[in-house]
Order: structure tokens, then C-alpha cells, then sequence
């Protein structure tokens, strides 16, 4: 009896004394990273005056955002063709280039004219996400005057068709597609 | 045999997750479209404008006084301008540009009809004064250069005397 209450109390000894050498407790943290949400909003339809050169056609904008961060952001791709004939008779195209005008970010007023930007099919506008999980309505375009940096928002976009390009059409009725493709983006 | 084929299926996810994480961005796409509609017209009009007397003939028709003339687009009118009895003409402008040089025999052919386009011609009566819109009167300048000369002469002659 003495024999087993001793191995007992020895093998007691033992298990305790392992448990206090391997002692390991853990922290586990979990989040959930929401699923960003915006609201994109472009220009609407548009009929293009024959022989204007700048047409304004509005902005590009990103409203109602939720899920950002900042270096989480939104950017829109802008993809677009020359105006197509209507009529499988016509046989010319009206090539133009996509519009843009920066300013202050209060503007409402703005439109696109002889100082716009030119941007080529394929270019982006990217729309910041911020630190309080919103996004920034409007692009920041910031760039250098001589040495001092400058903040310019993306106020108004539209389409240039060079008057020769008008010229050289046929009569007819001619339609173009702008495809705005947003998705979020994380920098790199 | 088994285990092989294990092994190369859990390498092929990995791939194939890889590949997955670095081409989809994070968070969805959302796309619209902005469609623009234009029309270009088949005709245009010449807006001519005639000031005077004399008459002006485009692709065949003649006007003798200002009128909104519709042509066909891409079209190339030929003109011709004709003055009235002692009439001229004065200045024919295009598109608020000096052309009156560019006729020849009072003819000229238009360049290609691509916009609206304005056409002015101005006739004057003809009443003796020179063409450039100089006032001052060519007969009075004949007599002046003849009685220079015959000073001159008069000149030429006493002295001529004097020496013999």
C-alpha cells in the first residue's frame, strides 16, 4: 500500500512539474474586414451638338462610401471608341479624345474647354479612401508649381472632336460608348 | 501512388490560389456607360450676302441680292460674280476673309462644303475714282505731271536761248 500511495504521489510530482515547464496560453484576435461599398456615379447620355468642339459632360464622382482605409481605394477605369455610323452605309467614324478640367475642390461650375486635359481610352481616375472608413468624392490630382506642391480636384469631364474630324464626316447619325469600370483597389 | 497524386493536387490549389489572389483586386467591380448620340447634317447653307449692284451665280443659279443658299454637304460650288453696267467689284469675302484676289474672270471654285459658310460681295458704282479706293482724281494728276513737264521744257528752252 505504501508502495502505491509513494508512486502516486511521485507520478503526481511528475505531471505537475511537466505542465508548469510547457506552460503556453495564447491571445487569439479576430476581425472582419467589411466589404468596401460606393456609390459611382457618370455622366449621363448625352447628344453632341454637330461641329462643337468641347462638349461638358459632367463629372465623375464616388459617393457613399463605407469599408475604406486609407490606401484603400476606388479607381475607375475609362475606356472609349470613336462615334460609329448608325448605318452600315456610312462609312467614316468621328474620332475624339476624353475631356478633363481640374480645379478647386469647392467648383461647381466647371467646364471642359481649350485648357482641359486630354486623357487616352484605358486612363484612371483613382478616389482615396480615408481613415474614417469614407472615401473622397472627388480625384486629388496634386502635382508641383516650381517647388511647391499643388492640390487640384477633378471638377468636370467631357469629349474634344477636332473641326477637321467633324469635317471630314459623312451626314449621318453616329453614337459613341464611354465605359466607366470602377473596382477597389489596395496600394501596393 | 495515392499519395502522389495528393501531393501534385495540393501544389495545383496553391498555384491556381496564387494566381487568383494576384489578379483579383480587392473588393468588386462595378461598370456603367455614357452613351453619346450626334448627327451630322447632309445639307449646309451659304449665307450670301450681296451690297450693290451686279448678280452672283452658285452651281448655277443666279442671285442678285442676299439669300440663305442650302447645299449639299461636301459639296464644291462654283461661283461666279458679275457686275452690273458700270458697276465693279469692290470685295467678295468668305468666312469673314478677304478672297477678291482668289477670282479669276470673276470665277472660283469653293472649298469643300463641311460647316455653314457666309459669302459677302460688295459692287460699287464705278465713278471714275481708281479701283483701290483712292480718292484722289487721276485726271488731276495727268494735267499736274503735264504741266511739270512743260515747265520743265520752258526751262530747258531759256536757257538754251540765253546760251546762244
Amino acid at each position: 500500500m505504501k508502495k502505491f500511495i509513494a508512486l502516486v504521489l511521485a507520478m503526481t510530482m511528475v505531471f505537475s512539474m511537466a505542465v508548469v515547464a510547457s506552460a503556453e496560453s495564447t491571445t487569439t484576435l479576430t476581425t472582419t474586414v467589411p466589404a468596401a461599398t460606393y456609390t459611382l456615379n457618370i455622366p449621363a447620355d448625352a447628344v453632341v451638338p454637330f461641329g462643337q468642339q468641347y462638349t461638358t459632360l459632367g463629372n465623375i464622382t464616388v459617393t457613399d462610401g463605407s469599408g475604406f482605409a486609407s490606401g484603400k481605394n476606388v479607381e475607375v477605369t475609362v475606356t472609349y471608341d470613336a462615334f460609329k455610323p448608325d448605318s452600315a452605309d456610312i462609312s467614316t467614324t468621328i474620332p475624339f479624345s476624353f475631356v478633363i478640367t481640374r480645379g478647386a475642390q469647392d467648383q461647381t461650375d466647371a467646364t471642359v474647354g481649350a485648357g482641359s486635359g486630354h486623357k487616352a481610352s484605358g486612363s484612371t481616375f483613382t478616389f482615396a479612401g480615408k481613415v474614417d472608413g469614407s472615401i473622397a468624392e472627388k480625384e486629388l490630382i496634386t502635382g508641383y508649381t516650381g517647388s511647391s506642391m499643388t492640390y487640384e480636384y477633378l471638377n468636370a469631364v467631357g469629349i474634344y472632336v477636332a473641326s477637321e474630324n467633324w469635317g471630314k464626316a459623312l451626314a449621318g447619325n453616329y453614337t459613341a460608348t464611354i465605359t466607366f469600370t470602377a473596382k477597389v483597389v489596395a496600394e501596393q | 501512388m495515392k499519395y502522389r497524386s495528393s501531393i501534385l493536387c495540393k501544389i495545383v490549389n496553391i498555384v491556381i490560389l496564387a494566381t487568383v489572389c494576384l489578379t483579383i483586386p480587392v473588393g468588386a467591380f462595378a461598370a456603367g456607360t455614357t452613351t453619346l448620340k450626334t448627327s451630322v447634317p447632309s445639307n449646309h447653307t451659304i449665307y450670301l450676302s450681296i451690297d450693290g449692284q451686279g448678280t452672283v451665280v452658285i452651281e448655277g443659279k443666279r442671285y442678285s441680292k442676299s439669300a440663305n443658299i442650302s447645299i449639299n454637304r461636301h459639296n464644291e460650288p462654283f461661283v461666279e460674280i458679275q457686275a452690273a453696267k458700270d458697276y465693279y467689284i469692290r470685295s467678295v469675302t468668305y468666312n469673314q476673309e478677304n478672297i477678291t484676289h482668289l477670282f479669276n474672270n470673276g470665277e472660283w471654285t469653293m472649298p469643300k462644303i463641311e460647316t455653314d459658310v457666309s459669302l459677302s460681295v460688295v459692287f460699287v458704282k464705278d465713278s471714275g475714282n481708281p479701283p483701290t479706293g483712292d480718292t484722289f482724281n487721276l485726271w488731276i494728276m495727268v494735267l499736274l505731271t503735264a504741266s511739270m513737264l512743260g515747265l520743265i521744257v520752258c526751262v530747258l528752252n531759256t536757257r538754251n536761248s540765253k546760251l546762244i
